[in-house]
């Protein structure tokens, strides 16, 4: 038998595509997919969410309130002011059920409504606010969300999102995926900022301070975090503005001190 | 707009630093084939030729190949849709030959190589976060002659 010497085929084994082709047709098609479930999912549950019933709501709630892991340390005399005000505005709100506050010690500052009845205020969000009628308007947003079902609907996202970290299981795009999945659209925020100035109204029968807040953020740069989940601050005040003119709302109280500078 | 840096620049980065390997990589295969082209290896049992034969030795070759970001985010993708995934060929291609290549290295004065067999393994396969990498060891018995 003799031996014949060969260079291997160097196109026998690899195939030879061009990657950046291949790399550029899968990301067109992975976010075609993807924008495709996430429009079903999101017009599917917020079409159940809209028409459930109260009762419905309160058992998913309290389906949640039982995991939910918050710090939640009663002797502390900040997280009882602050239950102490979401506690008021719940008689004003009317929600089903009860609203537990809680602070996370995130230095950004941020506020969030969580499944389960839980409003998570972080110590840089109440670094910022200056008295008592402002944190009334953020704690009365984030209960907005509550009153409009918004953290309901975006369980929806939350599943796409899970459903996309289970393909890429990469840490970091997981990481990036659920803070973008605590984010609710501009029209959610807007109507939540109405609420906001439903419940001042209701409670002290004043709009003062509800626009200043988000006024400071927009000048500060501190704020990009927070502009992340909260879109487009300047027109969010400017709604703001309108809505308290085009309504005649009262604005022209003092504003109240807060009881515990949070420091 | 953070978020979208966080996650092309380690895909670049692959990209550039992968292809510019891969390609140096290619160029030295195929210039110690060249070179190595006249020693014969295969995998029979039995030589080509059963005389002279003064002795016999193991040779091992022995080489690990990183994936790099992109190729991995590539077959990531590939992974929902299915079919061959291309990303990974070229680094077995590179994996197998190199090994083959330094086995032939270690079986200097050789003059024949056979029953060639190759192992294939990878490393960090189940550790969350890594990046993979591929192993491929190449054995074989050296036939040395007067």
């Amino acid at each position: 038998m003799a031996y014949i010497p060969k260079l291997p085929d160097d196109t026998v084994n690899v195939t030879n595509s061009n990657f950046i082709e291949e790399m550029l047709k899968l990301v067109v098609g992975v976010s075609l997919l993807i924008s495709v479930a996430f429009l079903v999912v999101t017009l599917s549950t917020s079409l159940i969410v809209e028409n459930m019933s109260l009762k419905t709501e309160q058992k998913l709630q309290a389906l949640f309130s039982s995991s939910l892991e918050i710090d939640t340390n009663s002797s502390n005399k900040e997280v009882l002011y602050l239950q102490s005000i979401v506690d008021n505005l719940n008689s004003c709100a009317k929600l089903p059920y009860d609203i537990t506050v809680s602070i996370s010690n995130h230095k950004e500052p941020n506020a969030f409504a969580m499944m389960g009845g839980a409003i998570v205020i972080t110590k840089g969000m109440l670094k910022e606010i200056q008295n008592e009628n402002e944190l009334t308007f953020v704690l009365g947003h984030e209960m907005g969300h509550f009153k409009h079902r918004d953290h309901l609907k975006g369980l929806g996202n939350g599943i796409i999102f899970a459903m996309i970290s289970l393909f890429v299981p990469n840490s970091f795009v997981e990481n990036i995926l659920s803070l973008n999945a605590l984010s609710y659209s501009q029209s959610q925020e807007s109507s939540a900022d109405i609420f906001g100035i439903e419940m001042m109204l209701c409670r002290y029968q004043d709009t003062l301070g509800s626009a200043s807040l988000f006024e400071r953020m927009s000048k500060n740069d501190k704020w990009s975090d927070f502009l992340a989940t909260h879109p487009d601050f300047y027109t969010r005040v400017l709604e703001i503005k309108k809505y308290i003119k085009s309504n005649n709302l009262p604005a022209t109280k003092e504003s109240r001190e807060l009881r515990y500078s949070f420091e | 707009m953070v978020d979208i840096i966080f996650i092309l620049t380690p895909i670049l980065l692959g990209y550039i630093f992968g292809s510019i390997a891969e390609k140096n990589h290619y160029k030295s295969i195929q210039e110690r084939e060249k070179k190595f082209m006249r020693l014969p290896t295969i995998s029979l049992k039995t030589p080509l030729n059963p005389d002279n034969i003064t002795r016999s030795r193991l040779v091992v070759g022995n080489v690990v190949i990183s994936v790099d970001y992109f190729k991995r985010v590539l077959a990531g993708l590939k992974n929902i849709f299915g079919g061959n995934v291309t990303s990974y060929e070229t680094l077995v291609d590179r994996a197998r030959r190199e090994a083959i290549l330094r086995l032939k290295e270690d079986a200097k004065g050789a003059s024949e190589i056979i029953n060639l067999k190759l192992e294939t393994s990878s490393i960090n396969k189940s550790a969350k976060g890594t990046i993979g990498s591929i192993e491929i060891f190449a054995y074989g018995t050296a036939i040395y002659r007067k």
